[in-house]
C-alpha cells in the first residue's frame, strides 16, 4: 500500500467535519427511530386489525344452499320437490357506490309513500336508472340473458331495496348455451356469478297452492323476525302457505365454503367447508287423490266460479283434502317470474283472476246459510226453547218476524208450507219458519244463547289449523251491530257520503236480526274450515278436534318425528241433542222430502257408507246494484260401516253463486266422497229448492 | 464530564478507546461492516426463498439462485477492492463520468424494457441496469470533483458544478423512467455536497431552487401542457398521503404492504404468511421485501434487518471520520446517503409513511445490479477504512519518534 505524500494532505478530520458527521448521525438516528415506531405502531399496535385484514383478503365465505325439504302427502307422494335450475346473480358491490345509495334512498321514499294513505301519496318516486358504465353491463348481460336493461335494473332496484347486501338474482333457470357463453368470458361480466341452485318444483302445478305456498328470498322484516331465526340475507325462505308455515322444518342450514383467493380473485383451496343440512321433509295428512277429486269436482260443479272445499277427518281434526278455486301454479308466484310488480299483480291481485291466492277454505269468511242451523238447534236445545219433540206449526210457509203485518215477513222458499214438524223435521226440509221461531225466542232469553254457541262450536275463534292467515268470522250480536254502526258512521262522516256500506246505520240489534242470523244469515261470517270443525264437534259429541295438514317430519337420516294436534277444547253436548241433529242430517240426505236426498238416490251404496248432508244456499249482495247471488253450501258426514273408525270424513262444499246447494254443492261433496270410498263417480244434480 | 478535568484534545488523536485497542494489523478490514453485510445478505436470500416460491411455477429457487450468484459475484468484486488505492479513481473520475454517461445512454439505445420502463442492458443471462450502478459511480465522481476543488469549495461556483453534474445523469435516468434512481443521485449530491462544506446559503438557494422546480413539473407544466412526469408517478407520490383499500389505484400496493407488516405482529405469522404467498402483495421480492420480512417474521425480524442497517449506518459513519483524505471522507459520506437515504425511503414506502417511489433496499431487495453495486460501495469502505488505517498507523509511527 503506498501512501501518496503529494496528495494535498488534509487531516483526516477536522472539528467541522466531526460535526457534519454528527449531524447526519443525528439524522440518520431520527429516522431509524422513526421507522423503528412506526414499525411497532404497525405491528404490535395495531397488528391485530391488520390480521383480521389478511384474512379477510384471502378467505372469501360462500354459501352451499341447503336444499329445502320436500312435502309429501300421506301416501309420500311427492307435492313439492327440488330441481336444480342455473341462476343468474349480479353481486351487488359491484353496482357502483352512488348508484347504491340512490337506490336506498329511492325505497326510503318509495317506502314513505306507500305508508301515506291512498289518493294523498303525491307523485310517483322515479326508479334510479342506470347510466355509463353500469348501463352497458347490464345491455351486454341483457343481451345473453334476453332482458332489456330495464327490466335488469328494476330487478337490481328491487333486491337491493329488500336486502341490501343478498345476491341479486337477474334470472332463474338459464338455458346451458346462455350459461357457457357467461362462463366462458367471465372477465366481460363483472360482478356476475352462475350458480346451480335448489328451486321449488311442483309435480302436480297448480293443485294444493294455497296449501303449498311459496318461497321467496327472505325480506328485511323477516330477517328481523326471530321466526326466520338462523336465515341470512338471500336465502329463500316459505312466504305463504305450508312453506312459511313449517319454514323451520323445511329450510335446513346452509353450509359454507371458506375459500382461499388470491389477489386476482382466483380460488386456491377450500379449506373449510360446513357441510349445507338439508331440510326435512314434511309429510302432510292431505291425500293426493282426493285433494285432485276435488279440486276437479269442484271445477266442474261450479263451471269455473270460485269455490272452496274441505275433506277432513271429525275424529282427530286430520285434513284428506282442501282446495280454493280458482288456483295457480306457484312456479309463477315465485320470485323473478315476472318483471315487474305491476305483472304480478295483474295476474295473482286482481278480481278478473278470481283472487288465486287466497285460500277461501280457510282465509275468506261467508255467510253460511242453511248449514248453521246445526248450531241454532243445539243452542236452541240447551237454552230450553224447543226440545226435540217440540212440535212447530208451520201452516203458511212464512213467519211473522216484527210487529209490522206484511213487512217484517220471511218466507220458506218457495213459500214451502211444512205442516207440524220437529226438530229433525225442520232440519230434513231445512224449514227457515221453524229456525227463525227458536231464534225469535232465544232472543228473549238471558245470555246470548245463540251467539255464545256459535262461539261455542268455534265461530270467530281460529280453528289453530296449521297455516297462516286463518281468518276467524264474526257473528252478529248487539256488541258487534255497535261496533258496525260506530265504524259506518265514522266512515260516512270521514267520507261525506250517505252510505258506505258497512252497515245500516241502526245500532240496535232486534229480535229480526236474531231470527236471520238463526238461519246462517244476518251478518254471520265463517271460514268453510270452521264450518266442518263445528260439525265434526257435534258429530264427536263435544270434542273440538284440531284441523291440521302437518303429519310429521322426517330428517335426512330417516328419523321422524310425528306432528302433534291435540284437541284444544271440549264442549258440553248432551247425548240427545246429538242424536237429534245428527238424526235431522241423516234425514236429509236419505228420507224423501231431503233437502239433498235426490243427490244420493242414483247409487250410491247408502247400506255401506251412510250419508248425513245439510244443504246451504246463502244470500249475499255483491256490489251497489245488490244483485242477489246465492251461494251453495254442502255439509256431508259419512264413514265406512264395515269399519267406523277407518276413514271417518266431514266434507263441506262451498261454491260462490253457485245457486242452490242440492243443485252444486251437494253434488261436489258426492264425487268427493266417491272417490274417498272408491265408489263410481257420478254427477247427480239435486232438485231440492229449500235453502 | 467537566471542562476543567478534561484536557482538550487533539483532534487528529484517534479516540480513547481505538487507542487502548492493540494497534496490530491483525484484521486488515472491518470486520463488523462485513458481518453486517453477511447478516443482511443472509435475511435478503431467507426472505426471498420463502416469497418467491411460488412465483416460477417448476423452479421455486430461481430467485433465490440468482440472488445468491449475485451475492457471490458482489461479494468477490467487493473483497477485490479492500486492496484497491481508491485515490486511483479521483484520477479517473472523468472517465468513469463518462462511462455512466455512455451506459445510461446505450439503455436508451438498446435497452430492454419490463412494465413500462426501460432501465437495463442485456448481458447475458442477467439485466444490467446502469442506474443501479450509476448510484456507485455518481458517488465516485462528486466526491472526486470536490476533492479536487478542495480550496474552492466555498465558491457557489462548484456547488453548481457539482449540483450539475449530479443532475444531468439523473435527469436522464428520470426519463427511463426511474424516479427512484434520480432521487438516489439528488439525495448523494446533497450529501457531497454537505460534507464538503457547503455554506448553508447555498442550500438554501439549492431548496428554494428545487421547490421551484418541483412545483413546475407539478403544476405549471401541465398547466402549459407538457407532463414532465408520468400519471402513475404522480399518483405513486402522493397516493401515500391518502392509502385506500381500492385495489383500482396505486394506493393498493401500499395498503396491502400495511397489511402484511401489520397482519405479522410481534413475532410474525412464518408459514402462515398469505399476503405474499396469495400474491396480494406485489413485487415482494424486490421493492416490498420489508413487507415480507414483516409479515413472516414480525416487528423481531424487521427490527433485525433494521439493526443490521443502523449497523452498516453507522460503520460507514465511522469510516467516514477514519478517512486518510478528503476524497475518502467525501466518499464514505456519498455511500452514507447513498445507503440512509434508500434505507429510509424504501422502508417509509412499505410502512407508508414515504411515497411509491420504486427504491430498492440495498442488499435485501432481488436484484443483481442493486445487490452487486451496494456491494461494490461496501468494498470502497473498506478501501477507505484500509488505507485510513495504515495512514494513522504511519502518522502514530512519525509522532511515536
Amino acid at each position: 500500500m503506498s501512501i501518496d505524500p503529494s496528495n494535498d494532505r488534509r487531516p483526516p478530520i477536522t472539528p467541522q467535519m466531526a460535526i457534519r458527521v454528527a449531524g447526519v448521525g443525528v439524522v440518520a438516528f431520527v429516522l431509524f427511530g422513526i421507522v423503528f415506531f412506526r414499525l411497532w405502531y404497525l405491528q404490535v399496535l395495531d397488528g391485530d386489525k391488520y390480521l383480521a385484514q389478511a384474512r379477510d383478503n384471502r378467505v372469501r365465505t360462500e354459501r352451499i344452499q341447503a336444499p329445502r325439504g320436500e312435502i309429501v302427502d300421506v301416501n309420500n307422494f311427492p307435492l313439492v320437490d327440488n330441481r336444480k335450475a342455473t341462476v343468474v346473480s349480479l353481486d351487488p358491490a359491484s353496482i357502483p357506490a352512488p348508484m347504491r345509495s340512490a337506490i336506498a334512498e329511492y325505497g326510503q321514499k318509495a317506502g314513505q309513500r306507500a305508508a301515506r294513505p291512498k289518493g294523498h301519496q303525491g307523485p310517483k318516486v322515479p326508479v334510479p336508472a342506470a347510466t355509463g358504465d353500469l348501463l352497458q353491463r347490464y345491455k351486454r348481460l341483457g343481451k345473453v340473458l334476453v332482458l332489456t336493461p330495464k327490466t335488469i335494473n328494476q330487478r337490481v332496484v328491487d333486491s337491493i331495496v329488500q336486502v341490501p347486501y343478498a345476491n341479486i338474482r337477474v334470472k332463474t333457470g338459464v338455458p346451458a348455451a346462455q350459461r357457457d357463453y357467461i362462463l366462458e368470458r367471465h372477465s366481460e361480466f363483472p360482478g356476475v356469478t352462475v350458480e346451480q341452485l335448489n328451486v321449488r318444483q311442483y309435480p302436480e302445478k297448480d293443485m294444493a297452492a294455497q296449501l303449498l305456498g311459496t318461497v321467496g328470498q327472505i325480506t328485511q322484516q323477516q330477517l328481523a323476525d326471530k321466526s326466520y331465526k338462523g336465515a341470512t340475507g338471500g336465502t329463500d325462505v316459505g312466504q305463504s302457505g305450508l312453506e312459511a308455515q313449517y319454514d323451520q322444518v323445511l329450510r335446513g342450514t346452509d353450509g359454507q365454503y371458506h375459500i382461499e383467493v388470491n389477489a386476482a380473485g382466483e380460488r386456491r383451496q377450500a379449506t373449510t367447508a360446513v357441510q349445507p343440512k338439508a331440510g326435512d321433509q314434511l309429510k302432510l295428512t292431505l291425500d293426493q287423490g282426493l285433494q285432485q277429486a276435488g279440486e276437479s269436482a269442484l271445477k266442474t260443479m261450479g263451471g269455473g266460479l270460485p269455490g272452496a272445499f274441505v275433506a277432513m277427518n271429525p275424529n282427530n281434526g286430520a285434513i284428506y283434502a282442501m282446495g280454493s278455486i280458482p288456483t295457480y301454479d306457484p312456479r309463477d308466484a315465485a320470485p323473478g317470474r315476472f318483471s315487474t310488480q305491476k305483472a304480478y299483480n295483474e295476474k295473482f291481485i286482481n278480481a278478473s283472476t278470481g283472487f288465486p291466492l287466497i285460500d277461501r277454505a280457510d282465509e275468506s269468511t261467508y255467510p253460511t246459510g242453511s248449514i248453521f242451523k246445526p248450531i241454532t238447534s243445539l243452542a236452541a236445545l240447551s237454552s230450553g226453547v224447543t226440545t226435540p219433540e217440540t212440535i212447530f206449526h208451520d201452516d203458511t210457509g212464512c213467519f211473522q218476524t216484527g210487529a209490522r203485518k206484511d213487512i217484517d215477513v220471511a218466507c220458506n222458499s218457495g213459500h214451502e208450507r211444512n205442516g207440524a214438524i220437529n226438530l229433525v223435521d225442520a232440519l230434513r226440509v231445512s224449514a227457515d219458519t221453524y229456525f227463525y221461531n227458536v231464534g225469535k225466542e232465544m232472543f228473549a232469553k238471558p245470555g246470548q244463547p245463540l251467539q255464545t254457541w256459535a262461539r261455542k262450536l268455534g265461530i270467530t275463534r281460529k280453528t289453530g289449523i296449521d297455516l297462516p292467515g286463518e281468518a276467524k268470522g264474526t257473528i252478529p250480536s248487539a256488541e258487534e251491530f255497535r261496533a258496525i254502526t260506530r265504524a259506518e258512521l265514522a266512515c260516512r262522516k270521514r267520507k261525506k257520503v250517505p252510505s258506505c256500506g258497512i252497515g245500516s246505520g241502526d245500532p240496535d240489534f232486534r229480535q229480526g236480526d236474531n231470527e236471520n242470523f238463526a238461519v246462517g244469515q244476518g251478518g254471520l261470517q265463517a271460514t268453510p274450515l270452521q264450518m266442518a270443525v263445528a260439525y265434526a264437534t257435534i258429530i264427536n259429541s263435544g270434542r273440538v278436534p284440531t284441523p291440521h295438514l302437518g303429519l310429521q317430519t322426517e330428517d335426512s337420516r330417516g328419523i321422524t318425528q310425528p306432528l302433534d294436534f291435540p284437541s284444544k277444547r271440549k264442549i258440553d253436548i248432551q247425548p240427545a241433542w246429538r242424536d237429534a241433529i245428527m238424526e235431522g242430517l241423516r234425514q236429509a240426505a236419505n228420507v224423501d222430502g231431503g233437502t239433498s236426498k235426490t243427490v244420493f238416490d242414483d247409487g250410491w251404496p247408502r247400506d255401506r257408507f251412510p250419508i248425513y248432508g245439510k244443504t246451504g244456499t246463502a244470500e249475499r249482495f255483491y256490489g251497489p246494484l245488490q244483485i242477489e247471488q246465492d251461494q251453495a253450501w254442502y255439509v256431508a258426514y259419512s264413514y265406512d260401516k264395515s269399519n267406523p273408525d277407518a276413514k271417518p270424513i266431514v266434507v263441506v262444499c262451498t261454491i260462490e253463486k253457485g245457486g242452490f246447494g242440492a243443485d252444486t254443492a251437494a253434488p261436489a261433496a258426492r264425487l268427493i266422497l266417491s272417490k274417498w270410498f272408491g265408489v263410481h263417480p257420478k254427477v247427480v244434480h239435486g232438485d231440492s229448492t229449500d235453502r | 464530564m467537566s471542562a476543567a478535568s478534561t484536557p482538550l484534545r487533539d483532534v487528529d488523536d484517534a479516540p480513547p478507546r481505538e487507542r487502548a485497542r492493540p494497534q496490530g494489523m491483525a484484521l486488515p478490514f472491518d470486520v463488523v461492516l462485513i458481518l453486517g453485510v453477511i447478516g443482511l445478505g443472509i435475511c435478503s436470500l431467507v426472505a426471498i426463498k420463502s416469497s418467491t416460491a411460488d412465483d416460477i411455477t417448476g423452479d421455486p429457487e430461481y430467485y433465490f439462485k440468482r440472488q445468491a450468484v449475485f451475492f457471490v459475484i458482489g461479494g468477490l468484486l467487493s473483497l477485490g477492492m479492500i486492496k484497491l488505492d481508491y485515490t486511483r479513481l479521483r484520477t479517473a473520475r472523468w472517465w468513469i463520468y463518462g462511462f455512466l454517461m455512455v451506459s445510461i445512454f446505450a439503455v436508451k439505445v438498446i435497452g430492454t424494457s419490463a412494465k413500462g420502463a426501460q432501465r437495463s442492458v442485456p448481458l447475458g443471462p442477467f439485466q444490467f441496469q446502469a442506474s443501479e450502478l450509476g448510484k456507485v459511480l455518481i458517488v465516485i465522481v462528486l466526491a472526486a470533483f470536490a476533492a479536487e476543488r478542495g480550496r474552492r469549495l466555498q465558491e457557489r461556483d462548484t456547488t453548481a458544478r457539482i449540483m450539475l453534474l449530479a443532475l444531468i445523469p439523473a435527469a436522464f435516468v428520470m426519463v427511463q423512467p426511474d424516479l427512484g434512481s434520480s432521487l438516489v443521485y439528488g439525495a448523494i449530491a446533497f450529501a457531497t455536497l454537505y460534507f464538503a462544506g457547503t455554506p448553508a446559503r447555498h442550500f438554501l438557494a439549492l431548496i428554494a431552487l428545487g421547490a421551484i422546480a418541483i412545483s413546475f413539473v407539478l403544476v405549471a407544466a401541465p398547466a402549459a401542457g407538457v407532463e414532465v412526469l408520468h400519471g402513475y408517478q404522480k399518483e405513486r407520490l402522493t397516493s401515500f398521503l391518502h392509502p385506500s383499500a381500492d385495489s383500482g389505484d396505486a394506493g393498493y400496493q401500499q395498503h396491502q404492504s400495511l397489511i402484511a407488516i401489520g397482519s405479522g405482529q410481534k413475532t410474525g405469522r412464518g408459514e402462515h404468511a398469505t399476503q405474499t404467498k396469495f400474491n396480494f402483495l406485489p413485487e415482494h421480492h424486490t421493492d416490498f421485501i420489508n413487507a415480507v420480512v414483516g409479515e413472516r417474521w414480525g416487528f423481531v425480524g424487521a427490527a433485525f434487518v433494521l439493526s443490521l442497517y443502523a449497523l452498516l449506518i453507522w460503520r460507514a459513519l465511522r469510516i467516514l471520520t477514519m478517512a486518510k483524505d478528503l476524497f475518502g471522507a467525501l466518499l464514505a459520506g456519498g455511500i452514507v446517503a447513498m445507503l440512509l437515504f434508500q434505507v429510509f425511503v424504501n422502508v417509509g414506502m412499505t410502512l407508508g409513511i414515504m411515497p411509491i417511489t420504486g427504491i430498492p433496499l440495498p442488499l435485501m431487495s432481488y436484484g443483481g445490479s442493486s445487490v452487486i453495486s451496494t456491494l461494490l460501495a461496501i468494498g470502497l469502505l473498506q478501501a477507505i477504512y484500509v488505507q485510513g488505517r495504515s495512514s494513522a498507523a504511519m502518522k502514530g509511527r512519525i509522532m511515536g519518534h
